[in-house]
């Protein structure tokens, strides 16, 4: 089993160098002590597929048991794309920028990548993986996995609020259809909207009458006019000068 | 009422013979005739009852008494007073040509069109109702004939300079414009009698009191100088084209054309012109049917029943929302976002609807009402007021503009608007969502702008709960909170604002479909409300 810290970017040095024993000795001391301390920090690479697979549990909110039923239960993700899980105690930015960002490492367009974040600091989830399912909307079914398993959040239930997301996913990935509340109010206000509009348009079309113009009302009137002697009286001559260049 | 001479029994003008015709022997008359046994010799003058309305003050000349208890133009089932007169008689009259029967079909037509309107305008009872009325109309006539001067100039060019000679050149001038009629009666409305022109003054003929019989008139209470103005100046405008288009002076270069000179002797003639007529009350509003009863033109006012209307809408809306499943996908807050805007969309047809609403009660374009009046200041304040302030008034005329546009380039907009959508796909972008709510503030202020000229309060509710919807989603979008409820409570609520919007909007349309009521002071004059 390989082990490697994500959170931490310094390795752990292989050697003490030409150090003095002693020191060698505390510094192996204090290394374990930080191994066993950061435990709940160490990701779990479970798969031997080229695909990532992390769960990053910095906010301590899953068990062992848990961890190692959501391994299972995401095994086949895990063979078909990567997956990274992380739980957060403290986050500067949202759960969404956290997972954007983490999504942004990956190349999406090419192989699936599909990132759930936990973030107790702001309270907030953050899932992004659907842009590999759908070109356009992709943030919408993101946004519905996050407001379907945010119930579970709210009630403090991690392992079911990360399990409910990923089953949503699996339910889209296979065809199927999942709860989407906002889209049929939507629609239904779209439709309403729409329907009073096109019957107001119509009942303010129907209600519209030809009125005649003011030519045709004119052309309709007589008018007769005869010039007789006409003659001219000349008055005064202006001259203009043209410039000549 | 006229007497058979072979029968004794009514005789009536017959439309389809143009000759009087009575009921029980089917004898046929001629009018000319029939009058010159009635009155002994030609009079000014020709004696009739007239009808008087207690509600609107409406006047009809009938020798039938079936109209003493139902007024045609306010609509109202009363009794109406009756008096002897001798009224001056019309110069000329234009008989009705179109039949009951055409009216009555022609009607038909229309409200075939007519999905909305209650359900007894369909009614045959109802349509039933229809009245030939003959409108008195006010034609002017103008003459001149004078020696003209005009200003014309001949424009030579020699070599480095150009020649310009300015003459006076004289004319004698014969000049003639006839036929520009107005409506002379201030019961009938002037936007229905202009949109029931055209009439053919050339099929009228010299006035006879038995042309009456079978039907109405109205009386003339509109004075002749009350649109000599305006008809005057318009026969100087085209007696002065017609003159400066004359080959007379075709070789001169005219100048100050607007400016000629022409004394016209006027001449007013009254006539009557056929109309039938039919009106529906309710409350304090009435909704007309006419028909020009020489052309057979039909003009009709629309209401709406409330109920009719969104229960179809709710039927309409079935298709469009299953439709919209296949399409369309939205995120939480792009669904208050298009709340939002569709809060805006029906804030500003609301606040259009009440504009032009108001424009038509003030009733400043019909002089035949607006002349009645007594103050003219007042009516020129009501129409500025404290509803013209801006940003309201400056938002609504710009979206007026768009509104009031030709469909064409109305669908040009909306397909670009769509389109735009479609390339761009998320044209309710978060970057949008400020613009959004800038444009209900200005919807907000538009629609309070035009109710503060009206005095009824209850209808403020449409703005309140648009406020409360606006503020709520404003607030949601701001925080973007990832629970569903504030997206749901927000969006809820610009549902039901939107609902009351639309409610208002239809309710209030009556207000521009149909007319109010004017009352008829005991003075004799009357009261602008």
């Amino acid at each position: 089993m390989d082990l490697q810290c994500v959170n931490c970017f310094d390795l752990i040095p292989k050697e003490a160098g030409t150090l003095n024993k002693r020191i060698r000795k505390i510094i192996l001391t204090i290394s374990l002590l930080c191994l066993l301390g950061w435990s709940c920090e160490i990701t779990v690479h479970a798969n031997e597929s080229r695909y990532d697979f992390f769960i990053d549990d910095g906010a301590c909110v899953l068990t062992d048991e848990q961890e190692e039923q959501l391994r299972a239960n995401l095994d086949s993700f895990a063979q078909e794309g990567n997956i990274r899980i992380v739980t957060l105690s403290q986050n500067e930015l949202t759960a969404k920028e956290y997972a954007r960002e983490i999504h942004s490492h990956y190349e999406p367009q090419r192989e699936k990548v599909i990132v759930f974040v936990v973030d107790l600091d702001n309270r907030q989830i953050g899932f992004w993986g659907c842009s590999y399912l759908y070109q356009i909307n992709a943030n919408y079914y993101d946004e519905l996995i996050e407001e379907n398993a945010y119930s579970y959040f709210n009630d403090k239930k991690y392992f079911e609020c990360i399990d409910s997301a990923f089953s949503q996913y699996k339910t889209l990935e296979d065809g199927g259809r999942i709860w989407q509340p906002m889209k049929y109010i939507a629609n239904g206000m779209l439709a309403i909207s729409l329907a009073v509009f096109i019957n107001f348009a119509i009942m303010r079309r129907i209600s519209v009458v030809k009125v005649q113009t003011e030519d045709e009302r004119k052309e309709k009137i007589y008018k007769r006019v005869e010039i007789a002697n006409a003659y001219a009286v000349y008055k005064e001559t202006s001259v203009t000068h043209l410039k000549t260049y | 009422m006229f007497e058979c001479p072979n029968c004794a029994h009514n005789l009536k003008f017959d439309i389809k013979a143009q000759q009087m015709k009575c009921d029980a022997c089917e004898s046929l008359f001629d009018p000319y005739v029939i009058e010159m046994d009635r009155y002994a010799e030609n009079s000014e003058y020709f004696e009739t009852n007239i009808f008087t309305c207690p509600q609107c003050g409406g006047q009809i000349i009938s020798e039938d008494t079936e109209i003493a208890t139902f007024c045609l133009f306010c609509g109202s089932a009363t009794i109406l007073t009756e008096h002897l007169s001798q009224e001056k008689r019309p110069d000329y009259i234009i008989p009705f040509q179109k039949t009951k029967e055409d009216c009555i079909k022609a009607y038909k037509k229309m409200m075939k069109k007519a999905f909305f309107v209650p359900k007894e305008f369909k009614d045959e009872k109802f349509i039933d109702g229809f009245k030939g009325v003959y409108i008195p109309y006010w034609t002017y006539n103008f003459h001149a004939k004078e020696k003209m001067c005009l200003k014309g100039t001949l424009t030579k060019q020699e070599r480095d300079r150009v020649l310009t000679e300015k003459y006076n050149i004289f004319a004698d001038v014969d000049a003639e414009f006839k036929g520009d009629y107005y409506d002379a009666s201030a019961s009938f409305y002037d936007e229905i009698s202009y949109a029931l022109a055209p009439y053919d003054l050339s099929k009228s003929k010299k006035f006879t009191t038995g042309f009456l019989s079978g039907y109405y008139a109205n009386c003339a209470e509109v004075d002749e100088f009350i649109y000599l103005s305006d008809s005057e100046e318009l026969a100087k405008k085209e007696i002065s084209q017609k003159i400066t288009q004359d080959n007379a002076f075709s070789r001169y270069e005219l100048y100050d054309k607007d400016k000629i000179e022409i004394n016209f002797v006027s001449r007013a003639e009254k006539v009557l012109f056929p109309v039938w007529l039919m009106s529906y009350r309710n409350k304090d509003r009435v909704a007309y049917a006419a028909v020009n009863g020489q052309t057979g033109k039909i003009v009709a006012d629309f209401p709406v029943d409330t109920k009719k209307f969104l229960l179809s809408s709710l039927l309409l809306a079935l298709p469009i929302f299953a439709l919209l499943n296949f399409i369309v996908v939205l995120t939480k807050a792009e669904v208050v976002a298009l709340g939002l805007f569709w809060l805006f969309l029906s804030l500003m047809m609301y606040a259009l609807e009440l504009y032009d609403i108001y424009e038509k009660e003030s009733m400043y374009t019909d002089k035949g009402i607006f002349r009645q009046t007594d103050s003219l200041k007042t009516i020129k304040n009501r129409l500025k007021g404290a509803g013209d302030f801006l940003p309201g008034a400056l938002f609504l005329r710009i979206f007026g503009f768009f509104f009031r546009m030709n469909w064409i380039y109305k669908m040009i907009f909306i397909i670009g608007f769509i389109w735009c959508g479609i390339v761009h796909y998320r044209f309710l972008d978060i970057t949008i969502w400020p613009f959004i709510i800038v444009l209900d503030i200005c919807g907000l202020c538009s629609v309070g702008g035009q109710l503060m000229k009206f005095k009824q309060t209850k209808n403020y509710l449409a703005v309140i709960l648009s406020t409360v919807a606006l503020i709520i989603s404003s607030i949601v979008l701001l925080l973007n909170p990832i629970q569903v409820l504030g997206y749901h409570c927000a969006t809820g609520l610009s549902l039901f604002a939107l609902a009351v919007n639309f409610i208002f909007i239809i309710k209030d349309y009556n207000g521009l479909a149909m007319r109010k009521l004017f009352r008829f002071n005991s003075e004799g004059g009357r009261d602008f409300e």
